[in-house]
């Protein structure tokens, strides 16, 4: 334990003063990293209750043109496109939430896979509003200072780091787990599925919105085929899974580590580097059920397979 | 006019919806004989149309001729799907499923991209943009012929699910395994022919697509959506169901790409829109159980 706690703050200490130490390119890697690291916490929140998304692309999407579009049209400083992205999601992640709260399994993910496109299919043919496929340019977030904007998303990856505590603390956590493992029976030992289901569906949008809106303004630049992307989708997905789900340092880990790869292997496969995440999915399941994190671990991740058999 | 107008779109309309019910074929029955949902069907299509492709390019190969030889080549590799994406997972929860099929779709879409790159590939087949007139409508050769062969191949499989001894095997393992393996039958070969057969049907359908349309290798998950916005308005594992929902899918694309203004870019939404607004009303599906 002492030790965990040792590398714990060595590691806050390197990200407290990772820019001043390292280059704009690495700094930029770093930011990259760290958007991801929010959407893997946003994806592994809704996925404790048991709902897999292959859709997260469109909060993260929605999030990003609030923070444009309230720009475009209503003068709000990129600077608060964080705070607007999330907020602004939140109410369609509850009605979201509702809309799929009786999906189970495969469904819903189809649901949320088949949400990310309608999403990009509509903001390319509302081009009167959004621009269509031009695509909606935006000032820089902080005058394009890359230290600055490096703190502004460790701040959000911190804030999605305390929620997750939070949530752990507050025992919501537990009701979550109960609600993936078995619903009905969750439902009768008095958890409501619904107040949770909906609850972690808007917790999932805040992040993701936060990071939408925050890419925005880091890259001034939001696109239908971009913010709607599969890859990000894909991304949110496997980087939890790979790191290991429904903890606190798995997203963080897995979010860190395949977009290092994902860097590497970009250099000299530029086309397919995607497979990385194939391999990262695929590995994940038939050998890590408990990804980095259950490496890490020893051989405690046998449980973690053994609780997920109630889902189907 | 009007009235020409709309015969044209529905015939239009129709032969998409043909196709259509030949990309979903592969997905219905791996789902309604193993009960797995597979994110990755779209993607096996996508392979078989580059496979169509090289034959075409390097080997100057029509595509129609070469669709036994795609089918067989499918054939093969649905077999290898089947021992790693799919009977790994046979007896373990949704997620897993989903998880494991989803990487082999994006394994493969990145192996597509190592291969062929992101550009858009078409085979040069004249015969195929040559023009039907029939009466007051139009029919683009190649979309008639993919409908004709889409049909036939539809049809083909329903008749032998119905009327061969395999067929009747793969039908009683669908009701219930246990039971089947009680009866004698091998339940893991009827697995491992039914991703072979749900494969080879997806090697026809994407020799199909390079009769008619650009490929590159992101063509997978729009065409696994298309199907799956099928299965969810058709029932998942019914046939009648799917064939019903092809032709409503291809119809209402048809409809909004002639009647919508600017619809041409709205038409590839309408099956996403289906999917969510059919599973918010009905969270298993329209005739889901």
């Amino acid at each position: 334990m002492g030790r965990d706690r040792t590398l714990v703050y060595a590691v806050c200490l390197v990200a407290a003063i990772f820019p001043l130490l390292s280059g704009e390119y690495t700094t930029r890697v770093a930011i990259g990293a760290l958007k991801y690291v929010v959407l893997a916490i946003s994806f592994d929140i809704l996925a404790r209750t048991g709902n897999l998304s292959v859709g997260h692309a469109a909060l993260f999407g929605l999030g990003a043109y609030a923070a444009a579009l309230s720009n475009v049209y209503f003068n709000v400083p990129m600077e608060l496109g964080p705070l607007v992205g999330g907020l602004a999601v939140l109410p369609m992640a509850v009605a979201l939430g509702f809309l799929t709260l009786r999906m189970r399994g495969a469904y819903f993910s189809i649901a949320t896979l088949a949400f990310a496109e309608a999403m990009r299919v509509l903001f390319l043919y509302a081009r009167g509003v959004t621009l269509g496929a031009m695509g909606v340019g935006v000032p820089p977030i902080f005058g394009g200072n890359v230290v600055v904007d490096y703190y502004v998303i460790l701040g959000i990856a911190i804030m999605s780091i305390l929620l997750i505590l939070l949530l752990e603390k507050t025992g919501v956590n537990y009701a979550f787990s109960a609600i993936r493992e078995n619903e009905d029976a969750a439902s009768v030992l008095g958890v409501n599925p619904t107040k949770y289901k909906v609850l972690a569906f808007a917790l999932s949008a805040l992040l993701a919105g936060a990071a939408g809106g925050f890419d925005a303004g880091y890259t001034t630049y939001v696109y239908p085929y971009e913010a709607f992307s599969v890859a990000i989708s894909v991304a949110a997905m496997i980087m939890p899974i790979f790191g290991g789900l429904y903890t606190i340092e798995g997203p963080v880990l897995g979010a860190v580590f395949i977009y290092l790869a994902e860097e590497v292997l970009r250099g000299w496969l530029p086309f397919g580097y995607t497979l990385i995440y194939g391999l990262a999915l695929i590995i994940s399941i038939l050998y890590l059920p408990m990804g980095i994190v259950g490496l890490l671990r020893g051989k405690k991740g046998k449980n973690w397979l053994e609780s997920l058999k109630a889902v189907k | 006019m009007q009235s020409e107008l709309v015969l044209q779109v529905v015939v239009n309309g129709i032969l998409l919806g043909g196709f259509y019910a030949l990309v979903t074929l592969g997905l219905n029955l791996i789902f309604g004989v193993m009960d797995v949902t597979n994110f990755a069907h779209g993607d096996l299509i996508m392979l078989a149309a580059y496979f169509s492709y090289w034959a075409a390019e390097l080997l100057g190969i029509d595509p129609v001729t070469f669709i036994p030889v795609n089918a067989a080549l499918m054939f093969l590799v649905g077999l290898a799907f089947y021992r790693a994406a799919l009977k790994p997972v046979l007896k373990a929860p949704a997620y897993n499923q989903i998880a494991l099929t989803f990487g082999f779709s994006i394994f493969l879409q990145s192996l597509a991209l190592i291969l062929w790159t992101s550009d858009m590939r078409q085979i040069e087949v004249p015969y195929a943009s040559s023009v039907l007139q029939l009466g007051p409508v139009s029919v683009g050769l190649g979309k008639l012929i993919a409908f004709l062969i889409a049909f036939g191949f539809t049809l083909g499989f329903l008749v032998f699910l119905s009327r061969t001894k395999l067929g009747g095997a793969m039908r009683s393992v669908s009701q219930d395994p246990m039971a089947a393996s009680l009866m004698g039958i091998d339940v893991d070969r009827i697995y491992l022919l039914t991703s072979g057969i749900a494969s080879l049907l997806a090697g026809v359908a994407g020799s199909l697509v390079t009769l008619n349309l650009y490929i590159n290798p992101f063509i997978g998950g729009e065409l696994t959506l298309k199907a799956f916005g099928v299965v969810i308005l058709g029932g998942m594992g019914s046939y009648l169901g799917m064939i019903v929902a092809s032709m409503v899918l291809g119809l209402a694309e048809a409809f909004v790409g002639a009647f919508v203004p600017q619809g041409g870019s709205l038409a590839p939404g309408i099956a996403f829109a289906v999917i969510v607004a059919v599973l918010a009303l009905r969270p298993k599906g329209l005739f889901g159980r």
